[in-house]
């Protein structure tokens, strides 16, 4: 073993002696650097290539990054010119840099890692192509070593966000296809060629960067500072793919290789680049941690979004770094533009989590193994199955794809970012006739994934909507799988839920709560019964703890969504204890039914002061969602037909293929199959009993008791697989393969359904909405502001409707048909409850002035519908409805499409409005008697009063009339001075307007809602990070333990 | 043993809940007593209603007119009414309102011509505009009826308390001497289109220029029927309304020219045919003649079983008479009861079709009284009646007949508020109806004076009518029921 002088002295004598000929001085030295720490079997091999380069003046430098054992024999019985120096322990970055310091009159450098073999000609074909074309730094092309056939790299590029990119297909096979000599924008550390002073002008790699981008930071210098940096693919290089990432550290910090190429992204880029790069990036990794959290992968999330909140805390050390580079810089960001890659951040993300192993990976890996694997699994009839059905939720999809969802029901139109987010913070809630009580946390969610589309909200509501079949498709294949522990079997249950027909019937009505608890129930009772294991010892109950931490957060995001979503969880508990006393597992519902109770305090915590309002809901069930009525018999519920879908018998096949776990299986198959029947037993009940036995009761939406159902009729079916590979197949023929035959067919026939309902392209859901259809009324806004009064059957109604005590419901929009800023409305105050007296008064013909009863609500028009929307199935209206508006003598009638009646109120008021002052003794102040002060009230002409609330157009004197509940925050100043504020009609705000001038109304609770806003922030966060170090802690100290199988 | 337990479970819940779901099958929705004879005829509204609309459709609102309306507001209620009476005059002119208060008790009336002179006037397509009257009582348990005086006559009746889309009558005429008038009343923001069509004892009969007529919004038209179904004997009257809704009224007028009788009448239209109809208080004297008209709409011919009914129960065998499709039979009541005492009748029919059944009486010399009335039939029953006005004049002959339709005899009470009102009406009459029977009250013998309010009460439902006849004239109408 050589030692003492550099290897590149050393290469030149020894070539020279070896060839006793002339000097060769003229040839350019090449020392390799082959890094290496605790080398496998494939460092000889490696040697070995080295040694058989045809170039003559190759040294070999052998970096032992502090190997447990000393491989200096290994090098010198393969290489025995070869140099071996030991550093202490280092990355790859700082032990290549080594060749800073030991290697002297070299003219390049081949940096390598160990295991990478060099086919004859590498070193000279490099070298020569390094001159050929000036070049800087040359890599090779990079093969397979176990299957020299399929191309691994051929230089590399990144996208906008610094994300690494080979540009070949997983698998490809080397057919010379990119064997052309060509810039890159980088090449690997794993063979690199690089001209020596190069290397010294750019102080070798930047240590810091490793893992994941030293490689990217070096390359990218060079070519700041001018240089070429080329691939050579006539060289090639041999290297064993499931090594490639040894080097990245990724199992000591899954963070790190992430982290450091956006500090390489944000130390290199222009500052003009960085301007959108910033924060489009933040905003994609918001998205990909959105997807990890619904895949329920949150060590990824981790790694997504705490590389940019790494970076953003290390701002100052990075602007040093910017420094350094602008010092540097000889070209500009844009001549590096078409070295870049688009568009793979995305691809990269699918590929992962396609694969089925969860190990950080190259994203090329990533990408190579979810194609082998899809390959593999096309040839497996269930993948076939399941791309045919995706196939068809496309299809059945089509419409609200390319036209997006109709406005119906609580699917209302999303409005921007900034309006969601102005509603979410605002301290008044303008929803009925107003109320102080928070907003809801549901459009910060709403606000987040407008933000992850670049604010393309009707996209966002679309997704939410669309995206619902296959988030509970996969939600319910966890589920099963954590009980089965196989494929197959998880793999039908997830098809089974998704083909239901409750998602269809939650679209084809317009009911976004429910849609969300289908989609992410089956999570929630995943985790639920996860967290029911016994804990035993400390690590066990740290992961407990995090486990419900983040049961905690998945329901308080999907309560945000559906505020009866806790009650799944306690259905599902309530499904094993019931199911105890037939299969036991008492205690496994007790413990289920603990982490329920503790994951709704944690999500009340988290939805905190949201919560507390709701529970101040008491008196207005229908707030929570108790708004329905639906008559629906028994053949109804158990096919799940709440709709129009569910193809008329083809629902039946759901249930009868999930009932051969019940009839044939044993064991804990059959345990499981009959805890999976109790719950759907307890879903159905949930629907039926109240409409059979107390139908004057107005319950939940169907949609959201019948996910249970469906998630234990599709856990049963899944066992069912199980039990036939285990229990019936093999067996002589008789009774259990009958039934197996008749669980196969009932699961074709739900096939056979769903496929039936894709035909119109949207799932039952009309083919337009109330808003379209009444587009006129956006411009009525001129005239002074307003509201609708929709009334009806509350399942017919837009968004979150009130409901009289005979069932008739109604709802409130304002300046138009409403928006998804007026959904999870307020609880009903005093003044909501006039409206509904005023409705009932008229649906009972105890009045024939409904117009003035609700004039001083500002409602100018009211709507009856009979259909969820524009061609949909009509629906009678309740009864006595029809009639009594049209014998009220204030409501003109007004054209309106089919399926809708539509009514002026010839006494409206507007709001706010200004009563003439001759007129302002007739308006009742303070009435202990609103609806009787409204019906004998003769205010007169009220006008308008035009421009914002808070600084309008100049107005007279008079009383200005405000139709908000009366809260003594509310103030108005006309030229600075405040106005007396007075109650008129027993419940709205006037305030007396003594000189004319432009009125200022203002809502004074504003700083108390930031607060609240903050707080909120700061509990979410609390929880966020101390489950964030509670994980981190657990992963630190103990490996992961699956569940046995039960 | 334990899959067996489990199927047993699973199973025996679905088939309990299938249980309990097929006893549910076959369930109708009920329908309230209540509603029904709300939707059939004109009720005091309930003490919780917050206010109750009456709407006056036929009637003129100036002097000399042909039937100058005046209107009668009763408060039955617990405390003293505020009543708005608002004449919309249709036209170029704005409705009028006056504001009214009614004691506890008692009975105001309100001449339409002292709120608004809203003189008829012609409208297009030989129609006529006219005042339309809508009185909106703030309260509950309220009565408005109406007077309506011309050609030497009266009539008085209850206004309606809901519009419709469509109105049936079954006893007009348009022989000589006699001038129907239809009156459509639009009292809504919005205008109706009706349509109107004529069963007749000559066949079915669709004026062109009557269909689609327009009814503009917050007024009243009228539409002189004899200038588009010429010379009839039988007239009887659907309007449809295709948009809107409206209260429909019939006046006629028997002039001089007319052969056997004079005077004014006028009834408030049937919101729909019905297969049982009663008729109280037919009272066979001198120079008195009475008929119903039975109208059958159904293209289908029908049947109907005439039962008249006297205070000792069935006294005559009942008389079967076809009706045709669309078209109306009119029957002499002289020829069914011969024993001169006063009955009611009672009307079935034997078919599917429905019909709708009108009285028509006049009287005139021997008689002391004159004039002509009519007064639709009653389909329904109730336990309590109330009448605005007992008696029009001190010299009037008033009766107030009560047919019991039930099985069963029942007790019935005659009340009447103070003149000038009360908090309580007093007891002025009791009277026991044997069942299928009818009995009457003289309200002239019991002392009831013009100005007050007159209340029955029944032990079990009943049909109330009134029947005033005088010099100044006569007049039929149906009580205002209290379901």
């Amino acid at each position: 073993m050589a030692s003492g002088e550099s290897p590149g002295t050393q290469a030149l004598r020894g070539q020279g002696q070896e060839g006793g000929g002339a000097p060769r001085t003229e040839i350019p030295t090449v020392a390799a650097v082959v890094v290496t720490r605790d080398p496998g079997p494939w460092l000889e091999r490696a040697l070995h290539s080295l040694g058989g380069q045809d170039y003559p003046s190759l040294a070999v430098l052998v970096v032992d990054a502090a190997s447990e054992d000393d491989p200096g024999e290994r090098v010198t019985g393969a290489l025995p010119d070869a140099f071996v120096h030991r550093v202490p322990q280092s990355s790859f970055a700082a032990a290549a840099n080594e060749a800073l310091y030991t290697v002297r009159n070299a003219t390049f450098l081949l940096i390598c890692h160990d295991d990478v073999v060099f086919d004859p000609g590498v070193v000279r074909l490099m070298l020569e192509e390094a001159y050929r074309s000036n070049a800087g730094i040359v890599g090779p092309k990079i093969v397979d070593a176990d299957n020299p056939e399929v191309l691994l790299e051929v230089g590399r590029s990144i996208d906008q966000f610094g994300n690494p990119h080979t540009g070949i297909e997983p698998g490809e096979l080397d057919q010379a296809q990119h064997d052309a000599v060509r810039d890159v924008f980088y090449v690997s550390d794993a063979a690199m060629l690089v001209r020596t002073d190069l290397f010294h002008e750019l102080g070798g790699f930047d240590a810091s960067r490793f893992p994941g981008a030293e490689d990217i930071d070096l390359c990218w210098r060079a070519r700041l500072a001018g240089a070429r940096v080329l691939v050579a693919p006539e060289a090639r290089v041999q290297q064993p793919e499931a090594a490639r990432n040894r080097g990245d550290g990724a199992a000591a910090d899954p963070v790190a290789p992430a982290r450091n190429r956006i500090r390489t992204l944000l130390t290199l880029s222009s500052a003009r680049t960085l301007l959108w790069v910033v924060p489009a990036g933040v905003a994609a990794s918001f998205v990909e941690a959105f997807l990890l959290t619904i895949t329920l992968r949150r060590g990824r999330v981790r790694s997504t979004l705490g590389a940019w909140w790494w970076n953003l805390r290390h701002f100052r050390e990075i602007g040093r770094g910017r420094r350094r580079a602008r010092e540097g810089r000889r070209i500009d960001d844009r001549d590096l533009r078409q070295l870049r890659a688009r568009g793979t951040r995305m691809r990269g993300f699918v590929a992962e989590h396609v694969a089925p192993d969860d190990r950080m990976r190259s994203i090329a890996d990533a990408s190579r193994s979810a194609v082998s694997a899809a390959t593999e699994s096309t040839r497996q009839p269930l993948f076939a199955l399941a791309a045919l059905l995706a196939l068809v939720w496309v299809i059945g999809s089509r419409h609200l794809l390319t036209g997006g969802v109709p406005a119906v029901g609580t699917f209302a139109r999303w409005p921007g970012i900034v309006d969601t987010l102005s509603t979410y913070a605002s301290g008044w809630r303008y929803t009925g006739l107003g109320s102080s009580t928070a907003a809801p946390p549901g459009l910060v969610a709403m606000a987040g994934l407008t933000t992850a589309l670049f604010g393309a909200a009707g996209l966002a509501h679309t997704l939410v909507v669309v995206l619902a079949f296959p988030v509970g498709a996969y939600g319910a294949y966890r589920f099963t799988r954590g009980i089965t522990q196989e494929f197959a079997p998880s793999a039908v249950a997830g098809l089974a839920y998704a083909l239901n027909p409750v998602p269809r019937n939650a679209i084809a009505a317009g009911r976004l709560g429910p849609l969300a608890l289908f989609a992410l129930g089956p999570f929630l009772i995943a985790i639920a019964l996860r967290r029911a294991d016994p804990v035993r010892g400390v690590q066990q109950r740290r992961r407990t703890l995090t486990g419900l931490l983040g049961l905690g957060a998945l329901l308080a995001f999907t309560t945000a969504w559906y505020q009866l979503a806790p009650l799944l969880l306690f259905a599902a508990a309530a499904a094993v204890m019931v199911a105890a006393p037939l299969v036991g597992g008492f205690r496994i519902g007790v413990r289920m039914l603990v982490a329920s109770a503790i994951a709704v305090v944690i999500a009340a915590v988290l939805l905190v002061p949201w919560s507390l309002a709701l529970l101040g809901a008491g008196d207005d069930p229908a707030s929570l969602g108790f708004s329905f009525r639906p008559h629906l018999d028994l053949v109804d519920v158990l096919r799940f037909q709440s709709g129009p879908a569910g193809g008329g018998w083809a629902a039946w096949g759901f249930v009868t293929a999930g009932a051969l776990a019940l009839i044939v299986g044993r064991g804990p198959r059959f345990t499981w199959a009959t805890r999976a029947w109790i719950m759907a037993l307890i879903g159905w009940a949930l629907v039926w009993l109240p409409a059979r036995f107390a139908p004057d009761v107005s319950v939940p939406a169907p949609e959201a008791a019948l996910s249970l159902a469906a998630l234990g009729v599709a856990l049963a079916a899944g066992l069912g697989v199980s039990v036939f590979v285990e229990d019936v197949r093999g067996r002589s023929l008789g009774a259990r393969q009958a039934v197996a035959v008749l669980a196969a067919t009932g699961f074709v026939l739900g096939v056979l359904g769903f496929t039936a309902d894709a035909g119109d392209g949207r799932w039952g859901a009309p083919d337009g909405d109330w808003p379209a259809a009444l587009a006129f009324l956006q411009t009525e806004r001129d005239s002074g502001g307003f509201r609708v009064l929709w009334v009806g059957d509350p399942s017919l109604l837009p968004l979150d409707p009130f409901v009289t005590s005979d069932g008739t419901g109604y709802s409130l929009t304002r300046n138009g048909s409403g928006d998804a800023r007026e959904l999870w409305r307020a609880p009903s105050g005093r003044a909501d409850g006039l409206v509904g007296d005023a409705v009932e008064l008229a649906a009972g013909g105890r009045t024939d002035r409904l117009g003035h009863l609700v004039a001083p609500m500002s409602v100018r028009y009211i709507a009856m519908p009979s259909r969820a929307g524009p061609g949909a199935t009509p629906q009678p209206p309740p009864a006595r409805l029809p009639g009594a508006l049209a014998s009220q003598l204030d409501l003109a009638r007004l054209e309106a499409p089919p399926g809708l009646a539509l009514y002026e109120n010839t006494a409206w008021i507007p709001t706010p409005g200004t009563v003439r002052p001759a007129n302002v003794d007739r308006v009742p102040l303070g009435s202990k008697n609103p609806t009787g002060a409204a019906l004998r009230a003769d205010v007169g002409r009220v006008n308008a009063v035009r421009g914002s609330p808070s600084a309008s157009a100049p107005t007279g004197q008079g009383l200005v009339l405000w139709s908000e509940a009366f809260d003594g925050d509310w103030s108005a100043t006309v030229g600075g001075k405040t106005l007396r504020h007075v109650k008129p009609f027993g419940w709205a705000n006037g305030f007396d307007a003594r000189t004319r001038g432009s009125v200022s109304i203002d809502y004074g609770g504003q700083l108390r809602r930031y607060g609240m806003v903050a707080l909120q922030a700061v509990l979410v966060l609390t929880i966020l990070v101390f489950a964030w170090r509670s994980s981190a802690s657990r992963r630190a100290r103990a490996p992961r333990v699956r569940r046995p199988n039960p | 043993m334990r899959r067996l337990l489990v199927l047993l479970v699973v199973g025996g819940c679905i088939a309990v809940a299938a249980a309990f779901g097929v006893r549910s099958t076959g369930a109708a929705p009920a329908t309230s007593a209540a509603g029904a004879v709300a939707n059939a005829v004109p009720t005091v509204a309930g003490a919780d209603t917050v206010s109750t609309t009456w709407y006056c459709a036929e009637g003129t609102g100036a002097p000399g007119g042909r039937a100058d309306e005046t209107i009668l507001i009763a408060n039955e209620g617990d405390a003293e009414a505020r009543a708005v009476v608002t004449v919309m005059p249709g036209g170029q002119l704005r409705p009028s309102s006056r504001r009214v208060t009614v004691p506890r008790g008692a009975q105001v009336r309100v001449s339409v011509s002292s709120v608004l002179q809203a003189p008829e006037q012609p409208g297009d397509a030989g129609l006529i505009v006219g005042p339309g009257v809508v009185v909106e009582v703030f309260g509950g348990r309220s009565v408005v009826e109406h007077e309506v005086e011309g050609e030497n006559d009266l009539a008085v009746g209850p206004c309606a308390r809901q519009a419709g889309t469509d109105w049936y009558f079954a006893g007009g005429t348009t022989e000589r001497g006699a001038e129907e008038n239809a009156a459509l009343f639009n009292p809504f923001p919005d205008d109706a289109i009706v349509d109107l069509t004529f069963a007749t004892d000559a066949g079915f009969i669709a004026p062109a220029d009557l269909q689609s007529i327009a009814v503009p919004r917050r007024s009243r038209i009228t539409v002189p029927i004899g200038n588009f179904v010429l010379r009839q004997a039988q007239v009887a009257l659907h309007a449809h309304v295709r948009t809107g809704r409206i209260v429909a009224e019939r006046s006629m007028t028997f002039t001089a020219e007319n052969e056997t009788r004079r005077g004014l009448t006028l009834s408030l239209g049937a919101p729909r045919p019905e297969s049982s109809w009663s008729v109280p208080g037919v009272v066979p004297e001198d120079g008195a003649l009475h008929s119903v008209l039975v109208a059958n709409f159904d293209p289908a011919a029908t049947e109907v079983e005439i039962s008249p009914r006297s205070e000792q129960g069935p006294s005559a065998s009942p008389k079967r008479v076809p009706v045709g499709g669309r078209s109306v039979a009119a029957v002499d009541l002289a020829s069914l009861e011969g024993s001169g005492a006063p009955f009611a009748v009672d009307v079935r029919t034997t078919r599917p079709s429905p019909v709708v059944v009108e009285e028509l009486a006049s009287w005139g010399p021997p008689n002391t009284g004159t004039g002509s009335a009519t007064s639709l039939a009653s389909p329904v029953r109730a336990r309590g009646w109330t009448f605005a006005v007992g008696r029009l004049a001190p010299e009037d002959v008033a009766t107030i007949s009560i047919f019991n339709p039930t099985h069963s005899r029942t007790t019935v009470k005659l009340l009447a508020y103070a003149s000038g009102g009360g908090a309580a009406p007093g007891s002025v009459g009791e009277v026991a109806v044997p069942a299928r029977s009818q009995a009457q009250f003289d309200l002239g013998d019991l002392g009831v004076a013009p100005d007050q309010v007159v209340v029955l009460r029944a032990d079990a439902p009943v049909v109330a009518a009134r029947r005033i006849l005088g010099p100044t004239g006569a007049s039929l109408a149906l009580g205002v029921a209290e379901p």
